[in-house]
């Protein structure tokens, strides 16, 4: 078997559930498993290595298809487990050559997934997305006023009305974008202040098309359970002209595995 | 919006059967999670290609979002894991 397989991590649990893993398939179509050392668990499963191996994975996670399909994978179990009890997600591929070197793991790390289980017990992790269209927030329309005459029909002044307008465009502009960035900021303490811990993600792509939105906050906090719907309408509910705010989740707490004292 | 994420308008439904967006999930896989050090074969020396592969899969991502579209800046920079 050490030849042929190596172990992919999906999480750290105490305790598991009876019954939650039964007929749970992970990224390789392998049975899911648990092994736990000094009531600490983790969730594995034992892969082929020619697939999951360092070589083959460095491969085909450079394969966007292989890498969603990986990435959905691994998050159906983790997803599952998360939802049962409290869990913390393994960073993707995270894979170790035996079942010796988790158990090694468990040992040497036990109090501190142990605390951090504790931590993450009954809470969740929430996305908060805010798209921005800063010509819309600055609230002038300015962005539309700035209308070049084609023909240059007043020759003399074209130039000069060219320059006028596009400088008043480019402070209506930057305006916009302060605009953003300070309501980012102030949704972002909000919603915080709602939370038990939040982190920011990197702000992802311009949405292509359609609109001249921004991505202005990328947020992931973590929520009490009981208080999820509280939070959701809060981070609806700060949208207005011009930014419009996204929910996502609940999540396992991926973006708070690092645990309490990170 | 139409492409099937949860908006200010539809907020209060929780996680429909939908599949969830994936650049959502790999912000948190790639950049989450515990990182665990040991007999581990990838997940410290993996963050390079990590990087990679996530600025190639947003890129299909959204080259099938909008096929075309000239004023794309394309990936920027900060968008890193």
């Amino acid at each position: 078997m050490a030849e042929e397989h190596v172990i992919w991590v999906y999480a750290i649990i105490s305790v598991l559930e009876p019954g939650l893993l039964d007929g749970l398939t992970g990224i390789g179509g392998e049975q899911v498993r648990v092994v736990t050392e000094h009531d600490v668990g983790a969730v594995i499963g034992s892969v082929d290595a020619r697939m999951f191996g360092e070589e083959a994975l460095q491969q085909s996670l450079a394969q966007p298809g292989e890498l969603e399909a990986v990435a959905r994978a691994h998050h159906h179990i983790v997803e599952t487990v998360a939802a049962a009890q409290a869990a913390i997600p393994a960073r993707l591929a995270t894979v170790y050559r035996d079942e010796t070197g988790v158990r090694d793991l468990l040992a040497e790390r036990g109090d501190e997934f142990a605390g951090t289980l504790r931590w993450l017990s009954s809470r969740l992790e929430l996305g908060v997305k805010v798209w921005a269209d800063p010509s819309l927030l600055a609230g002038e329309g300015t962005a539309e006023q700035v209308d070049i005459t084609p023909d240059g029909g007043a020759a003399a002044g074209a130039g000069t009305l060219y320059l006028r307008q596009r400088r008043a465009h480019l402070t209506a502009r930057e305006a916009g974008h302060q605009h953003a960035t300070r309501l980012s900021d102030e949704i972002h303490a909000m919603l915080a202040g709602l939370a038990v811990s939040a982190c920011l993600h990197a702000a992802q792509d311009p949405r292509s098309g359609d609109d001249h939105s921004q991505m202005v906050l990328n947020g992931a906090y973590l929520v009490d359970s009981a208080r999820a719907e509280e939070f959701s309408a809060a981070a609806v509910a700060s949208g207005q002209e011009g930014a419009r705010v996204e929910v996502t989740g609940p999540w396992p707490p991926y973006s708070f595995a690092d645990g309490p004292d990170r | 919006m139409t492409d099937g994420t949860m908006t200010s308008a539809s907020t209060a439904e929780r996680m429909p059967q939908r599949q969830i967006a994936l650049v959502d999930l790999l912000d948190r896989v790639l950049a989450g999670g515990v990182v665990i050090a040991g007999d581990v074969t990838l997940s410290i020396a993996g963050v390079d290609l990590v990087q990679i592969s996530l600025r190639t899969i947003i890129m299909s991502v959204r080259a099938g979002m909008s096929p075309a579209d000239p004023s794309d800046p394309g990936i920027q920079e900060g968008d890193e894991v």
